[in-house]
């Protein structure tokens, strides 16, 4: 993550301070310590808190609470809570915001993640594609493109956690990430998932390497299977935002963020393969040209479905950076299309060139959506109107319906809580370990 | 309504779910809580930035540096311009002034309004935490734990309220605990404690929602009609985020203070519904994937259009070698 | 709750719950300001008002209660003066255009002779006096005869009060208001309708009013004004009525009780004057003291006082050592004091918990002045403006002054805050609040207590064998109080208990200023607070709130103290008819007890407790016994609420509508009258007073507090966390003037008067109103005065100091400046100089009149003004 140059200004007053106490009595300015709650410690350990009054007494005095005061329950009033509940209902219940209400944001704060996460976004794309390619080609009976399909897999999903590690804001702290096993997060299961996607995948290529064909193919079906929830929850975590234009494209964006990644992947395939010497009118090459413009013919076609759905919500994703990235990425694409599907052979250069119009597409497009989060979320009307139900197309009013399966928690269990403390001081010896400048 | 127990990861017994009732008919808009809160948690100050068209706040917003913040809303109604031009003003156009301001809006209400970390029954940012740092507490309140943050920043797009959020310094998330440590002596929160006029309420749950549907009902008698209360008291299929662990009174829509009108868990919203999208597409772009390859070879071993498989081509092959018909021959030959 | 001249909220949040609570309980607040604040925000109804036209608004009220005859008519014609017979030489403004008879434009002063009760004659003292020097037996009616004062109780006669009354605001229609305050007429009657029904037997209504009130030309008649309305509906001395000033931070009240004026000794007896008649105690307490009325005890207290000064060295025979005490000789108030400096006529200053470089009036000034000393002495928490104008101010940016050149030694002494050191606060209802030490101070950090203790140690160390008379005073004080502890801090409670006073034969503690004599035997260091330590336990200390929901309960006599003698309501006998029964059952208070034939009720009666209502006090009769059974207001000499004041005020008996001295209106009401005619200016080159025929500054200013800030800013401006809340300077302006000027919100812009002219954001809001009079429109610019030039802390802010732009000037009765209402203009940008550069250079300038020597600002004056232009 980016931070500001220079020491926080409280830290700046502190250090200059020069301790001229001679009854040792601490001047330090309070002017503030970050990211955390005081630590206050007791002068006496445990002793009781000087005047006041246990239990919370304090907060039950209170000079209105008073019958002259009209601000005790009214006992008895039967349709206490059905007036209350049209109350509320009166003032937030429509579903459009009232007329002449300015919404006064902000709302909801913008995601702070920079370039790091999209093009993680990227490279996890590129990956998952690689990995369905090659368990293609293994079933298609092509072991040669199949092992290096896997390569190609390892070789995008390498940098993927480094660059996730890189955006944290204590990134000696990444294992946390594994401290525990949280489905309902997708961050935390997609952390998961590109774990064991890594692993199998790595295991792949060593025994290709080794010479391991069937043990190889095994750990590449497994890594495509782990792929489609790579490829998938990307979209799943933008999606389960408060984002307005992420939220309301929630059945949209994870098929989208999948039909990128396909036709990443095999664009990233297809040159390699072309680049390693597979001719031609190889049927490994054709399969990949038509996976590749399938895909992103798909993936055309569910954006501006979406678009048409999001109705003004969608205005962010043609203003601004995200508009350009957005223009840019679709047009990247139709050349590719137009290139691939035209009559006329312009040249062999002809489909590389789609190829990398799509794989520069599909970079694009993962840079878009999180510049459209950003912008969305500093849309006041957008948030306000989301909010209010009637956002988009096919929006219901969004009630709150409790999702106890959501909710399931590891936490009560004992053996997990351990595991989850080991990983949390492993993490905490890391960073002291590497502490940031 | 109160959170799946499964969900509270502090045990205590006899712990009650405890909350804030933001009573903004009584606020006066004086920020002792923001001070307060900031004091007893040692935050620092966001830097002094005079605010354009902010009335008379200038902290802006809920930041990781300010987790009790007053809103200061000047509700306008369009008024008369005065129909003369100003003493000694030199010539004044009005037209000109009518067309640049809209005439000259009288005051008609200057709203304060205290916002907190809401402590939802159903919490974004807990749902999507990935490291588990965020917790719900025996008092069910959601706080985050310092020493296992690291700082992914997904929770704070997750908040539908805006709240939490990530210090561009320290790198760590941070928001409201509902001064945990206070409550876990039996003290009540610093800013409930500071405030002069009340309209922070700190206490038990269900006892706070009691006191504060009494007061609606009040306010109504007295005709404060637009009274109701934001995130308690409504049914199940209307609540917000499961119901607010902190919740406000308001009189005018909550557009005007920043609030959504509806809320709930992202995560629980959206989640479920986008996972099973991206598995379908998914298996789907897997199996395509493997038919067409399946399609091609198929094609390529009929002698369709298609033509030589690379595999038995010798690696870097010439481009020409490969539209000579000998690789052909040789797959035949293999039949 | 009518609060006018006072931002309730703004200044006092955590007071102000008990206005919201009243409101809680179906209380109508009304909030009367130039300034839409918090205060407004809060009110049932807010009025805007032009800045400085209260008068006007307020006798549009009395005339308003007087001519639908709402005025509470038994409390009116038993306990004011309304009845009473004026001499037949009176004339009021009405008949005069705007001056009261006796006016002498030459001294621009008043004879007050044909002011007085018909048979009535002022004290001989009263009619020759020091300059704005409120003479006490004015202020109490002291040493008036009122024997053969004749009095209509049916109101008819012409020449009574109430008909004199009735001629006098005869024009201050709502349509006048509306004319000269911009208060539409709707709005006016509102305000007159809600204040008649909510007073009464049944109810009552309690106004409130701070320095929005106090600092004008005519502060003092505004509150007068009040006053008058509050005594027509019958409020004061009741429960929920009353007047409450709101004071502008902690124990204000107790710095006047035992002042920290120049005009008072404690307890409000006299400064002595240094001329005959007054040289002697005797002659001193028949001049202060009164024949009828509770002032007839004065030498009791002036003696006590003098006994605990000197100890064993008073006796009889010396006087008490009265002689020995430092007369008075003129006007030595802060402004006077800072344009001798300015001068170069005054070698030191000790500053003590003051920022005159940002809070005193033309501060410019101020600073020049500050940089003409030899030496100062600066104590305070953090570093601020006033130890630091040498080196960095407006005019030292300006090359005006030179560091090298500034020849003042600077001391800047740490001082302890309140929760570092113990004592106890008065606040504005006259309740003494003792607060413990919480923690001592930090570093060299030390209690004024300590340092005014040590001081006058070295000083009576110094002067210990000198042999000059005049040395007597210090050779002979009485200072007994021991220290504490490695700092030797003196005890806060042994002051407290000498303040309370001794019985000398038996070393006991006194019990009341009932005890004290005028004989020598007792001592007491302020006699109102006598009691405070009664039964030799510190009172000020207690905290029991009592059962709140007893009959009465609210009273709490047990938390704290309150002077007089733990009584919590003054004149409270108006609370009873004057037969000694409650008005109302609703508002039963104290009241006579028949069977026990005494007074009796929630609070301490302040009414003789034996004397029955039917009492009659015979003409001849002396003292207390001159106080009949009905007239509740006991210090006065005639036992009633003065409605007109015959004597006591320099600037007539009733108050009557002036504008401020820098106003861009003309006086609707008497055009030849612009401002107060008696009121001061200090003529001075370096404090120009713009002219009313100026067109340069066609806008009206205010300034105002904001909750965020403490006064001149040096508590709160360098605490990172308060800072934040308000930044930067600004000015409230209405969008209208914005358009016209190009000003945009959030933007720079620039405000100039005749003093300088100071920079700062603009925030354009719909809370400033242009106000609509008559056939024009006045718009008002309205600026916090919280900002300096110098923060102490590297996230402490800085800005503007609004004093820059303002004049000094003095109410003729206590010599308060006119902050709340001047002239000025504004431009969009910032400025292009120095805030005060405007009259870099004019100071010292040839012909300007001696500082100390007050002028009038008569025509002459305007002429002198404009002459310097």
């Amino acid at each position: 993550m980016s931070h500001p140059s220079g020491p926080p200004p409280e830290d700046v007053i502190r250090s200059e301070h020069r301790p001229d106490d001679r009854r040792g009595r601490d001047t330090t300015p309070a002017v503030g310590r970050r990211g955390a709650p005081a630590l206050w410690r007791r002068a006496v350990e445990g002793s009781p808190v000087a005047l006041a009054r246990r239990a919370w007494q304090d907060a039950r005095w209170s000079y209105l609470y008073k019958d002259d005061t009209a601000y005790r329950a009214r006992d008895g009033a039967a349709d206490a809570n059905a007036k209350v509940q049209a109350a509320a209902r009166r003032m937030r219940g429509a579903t459009e915001v009232p007329e002449g209400v300015e919404p006064a944001g902000p709302f909801i704060n913008a995601p702070v993640w920079t370039w790091e996460v999209p093009a993680y976004f990227f490279l996890g794309g590129v990956a998952t594609g690689s990995s369905f390619v090659a368990l293609a080609a293994d079933l298609a009976g092509d072991e040669r493109s199949a092992a290096i399909a896997r390569k190609v897999t390892m070789a995008a999903i390498g940098p993927g956690a480094p660059l996730l590690v890189l955006d944290l804001g204590r990134p000696a702290r990444f294992l946390n990430m594994m401290r525990i096993f949280k489905p309902r997060s997708a961050m935390n299961a997609g952390a998961w998932c590109l774990a064991a996607f890594s692993t199998a995948g790595a295991g792949a290529v060593a025994a290709d390497l080794l010479g391991r064909p069937r043990l190889a193919k095994v750990l590449g079906a497994k890594t495509a299977l782990l792929g489609t929830y790579l490829g998938s929850y990307t979209g799943v975590l933008l999606a389960s935002t408060a984002v307005p234009i992420w939220a309301r494209s929630r059945l949209f964006l994870p098929p989208i963020f999948v039909c990128t990644a396909v036709a990443t992947g095999a664009a990233a395939n297809r040159l390699v393969l072309a680049a390693t010497g597979v001719p031609p009118g190889h049927p490994t090459r054709n399969a990949l040209g038509t996976i590749e413009t399938a895909a992103m013919g798909a993936e055309l076609a569910l954006s501006s479905l979406n678009e048409q759905r999001l109705g003004q919500l969608a205005d962010v994703l043609d203003h601004g950076r995200a508009g350009r990235l957005f223009r840019f990425a679709k047009w990247a694409v139709r050349a590719g299309l137009l290139l691939r599907l035209t009559r006329r052979r312009l040249g062999p250069w002809q489909h590389h060139v789609a190829s990398l119009l799509y794989l520069s597409g599909g970079l694009a497009f993962r840079f878009a959506w999180i510049e459209a989060g950003r912008a969305s979320a500093a849309d006041h009307d957008a948030v306000a109107r989301t909010a209010r139900g009637k956002a988009t197309a096919d929006d219901r009013r969004t009630t709150a319906r409790a999702k106890t399966s959501a909710r399931r928690s590891p936490r009560d269990r004992r053996l997990p809580h351990l595991y989850a403390d080991a990983i949390r001081r492993l993490s905490l010896a890391v960073e002291s370990a590497v502490r940031r400048g | 309504m109160s959170a799946a127990p499964t969900e509270v990861a502090v045990r205590r017994p006899g712990a009650r779910r405890m909350g804030f009732f933001t009573d903004t008919t009584v606020c006066i808009g004086c920020k002792a809580c923001e001070v307060a809160c900031k004091q007893w948690n040692d935050l620092p100050a966001d830097g002094s930035v005079f605010r354009r068209r902010s009335s008379y706040d200038h902290t802006g917003a809920l930041s990781a540096s300010t987790w009790r913040h007053v809103r200061f809303v000047e509700q306008l109604e369009p008024a008369p311009l005065p129909d003369l031009p100003a003493y000694g003003g030199g010539d004044l156009d009005l037209v000109a002034a009518a067309e640049r301001f809209g005439g000259v809006p009288q005051m008609d209400r200057w709203l304060f309004m205290s916002d907190v970390c809401k402590h939802c029954t159903n919490a974004g940012c807990l749902d999507a935490c990935p490291t588990g740092a965020l917790i719900r507490t025996e008092f069910e309140t959601v706080i985050v734990q310092p020493d296992v943050c690291n700082g992914c920043g997904y929770c704070v797009p997750s908040c539908p309220f805006g709240v939490i959020d990530r210090d561009p310094y320290d790198g760590r998330a941070a928001k409201c605990t509902l001064c945990y440590d206070r409550l876990q002596d039996g003290l009540e929160p610093a800013c409930a404690k500071s405030c002069p006029t009340d309209s922070i309420q700190f206490g038990p749950y269900d006892e706070l929602v009691e006191v504060a549907k009494g007061r609606v009902l009040a306010l109504h008698e007295r005709g404060v009609t637009d009274a109701y209360l934001y995130g308690a008291g409504d049914e199940p299929g209307e609540q917000l985020a499961g119901e607010l662990g902190a919740f406000f009174l308001l009189t005018a829509p909550p557009e005007r203070f920043g609030l959504p009108a509806q809320a709930e868990s992202p995560a629980q919203e959206n989640g479920p519904l986008a996972t099973a999208a991206g598995l379908a597409a998914a298996a789907l772009g897997l199996a395509a994937a493997v038919a067409s390859f399946a399609r091609a070879h198929r094609a390529a071993r009929s002698g369709g259009p298609l033509r030589a498989p690379a595999s038995r081509a010798p690696l870097g092959a010439h481009p020409r070698a490969v539209r000579s018909r000998a690789p052909l021959r040789a797959l035949r030959g293999r039949r | 709750m009518w609060i006018q001249g006072s931002s309730l909220v703004e200044a006092h949040p955590v007071g102000s719950r008990w206005a919201l609570k009243a409101r809680e309980r179906g209380a109508k607040i009304i909030h009367v300001d130039p300034h839409y604040s918090r205060t407004s925000a809060i009110s049932d109804l807010y009025v805007p008002i032009r800045a400085g036209s209260d008068i006007a608004f307020l006798g549009g009220l009395i005339r308003h209660i007087i001519e639908t005859e709402s005025y509470f008519r038994e409390y009116v014609v038993n306990y004011t003066n309304a009845a009473t017979i004026v001499n037949a030489d009176y004339r009021g403004p009405e008949e005069l255009e705007g001056v009261f008879s006796g006016f002498d434009p030459e001294s621009g002063t008043y004879d007050r002779s044909s002011w007085m009760y018909e048979g009535g004659e002022v004290a001989a003292a009263a009619g020759q006096r020091e300059h704005s020097t409120q003479a006490f037996s004015d202020r109490t009616g002291a040493g008036m005869m009122v024997g053969n004062v004749r009095s209509d109780p049916t109101l008819q006669d012409p020449r009574c009060i109430f008909q004199i009354m009735k001629r006098h605001y005869a024009r201050y229609t709502p349509e006048m208001v509306e004319r000269v305050c911009g208060v539409s007429k709707e709005q006016f009657l509102e305000v007159a309708e809600t204040l008649i029904a909510n007073s009464g037997r049944e109810r009552t209504t309690m106004l409130s009013y701070a320095v929005g009130w106090t600092q004008h030309s005519c502060g003092v008649q505004m509150i007068r004004a009040g006053t008058i309305v509050q005594l027509l509906l019958g409020n004061i001395g009741r429960p929920g009525g009353g007047i409450m000033a709101m004071r502008g931070h902690a124990s204000i009240q107790g710095s006047s009780d035992i002042p920290t004026l120049y005009e008072i000794l404690p307890g409000y007896l006299p400064m002595p004057r240094g001329r005959d008649g007054d040289l002697t105690l005797h002659d001193y307490v028949e001049g202060g003291g009164s024949k009828r009325g509770w002032w007839s005890h004065f030498d009791n207290y002036a003696v006590s006082l003098l006994k605990a000064w000197f100890g064993d060295a008073a006796t009889p025979e010396n006087d008490f050592g009265f002689g020995w005490l430092p007369k008075i000789t003129g006007n030595h108030s802060h402004y006077p004091t800072m344009l001798r400096a300015l001068d170069g006529k005054l070698d030191g200053l000790l500053v003590m918990g003051q920022n005159p470089a940002v809070g005193g009036i033309n501060s410019g000034l101020q600073r020049r002045a500050l940089a003409s000393l030899k030496w100062l002495v600066v104590r305070d928490l953090a570093d601020l403006e006033t130890a630091h104008f040498w080196k960095d101010s407006p005019e030292v940016r300006s090359g005006e002054l030179r560091p090298e050149d500034v020849g003042t030694e600077v001391f800047l002494m740490p001082a302890a805050s309140h929760v570092e050191k113990a004592g106890h606060f008065t606040n504005t209802q006259r309740l003494l609040q003792w607060r413990d030490k919480a923690l001592d101070p930090p570093g060299d950090a030390r209690s004024e207590l300590h340092f005014v203790h040590h001081v006058a140690k070295r000083v009576m160390a110094h002067y210990a064998d000198s042999e000059d008379p005049k040395d007597w005073p210090l050779r002979n004080l009485h200072w007994p109080y021991a220290e504490h502890g490695p700092e030797r801090e003196p005890d806060a409670e042994e002051v407290l208990r000498e303040i309370n006073g001794y019985d000398l034969e038996t070393g006991a503690l006194v019990d009341g200023f009932a005890q004290l004599k005028a004989d020598g035997t007792t001592s007491s260091g302020c006699w109102i607070y006598s009691g405070c330590f009664a039964d030799g336990v510190n009172q000020t200390r207690r905290r029991d709130p009592g059962d709140l929901d007893a009959p009465g309960g609210y009273v709490s006599p047990e938390w704290g103290w309150a002077w007089p003698a733990n009584r919590r309501i003054l004149y409270n006998r108006a609370s009873a008819d004057p037969s000694g029964k409650p008005w109302s059952e609703r508002k039963r208070y104290v009241w006579w007890d028949s069977e026990q034939e005494r007074w009796t009720g929630y609070d301490v009666p302040d009414f003789p407790v034996g004397k029955r209502p039917d009492y009659v006090a015979p003409d001849d009769a002396e003292g207390m016994d001159a106080i009949s059974g009905d007239d509740p207001f006991i210090m006065m000499a005639d036992g009633r609420a003065w409605l007109y004041s015959p004597s006591g005020l320099l600037d007539g008996p009733l108050p009557t509508h002036y504008e401020p001295y820098e106003s861009p209106v003309p006086n609707e009401l008497y055009p030849k009258m612009g401002a107060n005619p008696v009121a001061i200016t200090w003529a001075h080159a370096a404090n120009p007073i713009t002219a009313p025929d100026d067109e340069r500054f066609p806008h009206v200013a205010s300034t105002f507090r904001l909750t965020e800030h403490h006064t001149a800013g040096p508590m709160s401006r360098n605490l990172p966390w308060l800072a934040e809340l308000q930044p930067e300077m600004f000015f409230e302006i209405d969008p209208q003037l914005a358009a016209e000027r190009g000003i945009e919100d959030g933007g720079w812009m620039t405000v100039t008067s005749a003093r300088g002219e100071i920079e700062g954001r603009a925030s354009v809001t719909s809370r400033v109103r242009p106000l609509k009079m008559g056939d024009r429109v006045v718009h008002q610019i309205c600026m916090p005065w919280h900002w300096g030039t110098f923060a102490s802390s590297a996230q402490g802010v800085t800005g503007d100091a609004a004093n820059d732009l303002i004049a000094i000037s003095g109410d003729p009765n206590v010599s308060i400046q006119e902050s709340k209402a001047f002239r000025c203009d504004v431009r969009a940008g910032r400025r292009n100089r120095e805030s005060t550069e405007r009259q870099a250079g004019t100071q010292h300038a040839a012909g300007d009149h001696p500082p100390e020597e007050p002028r009038k600002l008569g025509q002459t004056d305007q002429a002198d003004f404009r002459g310097e232009r």
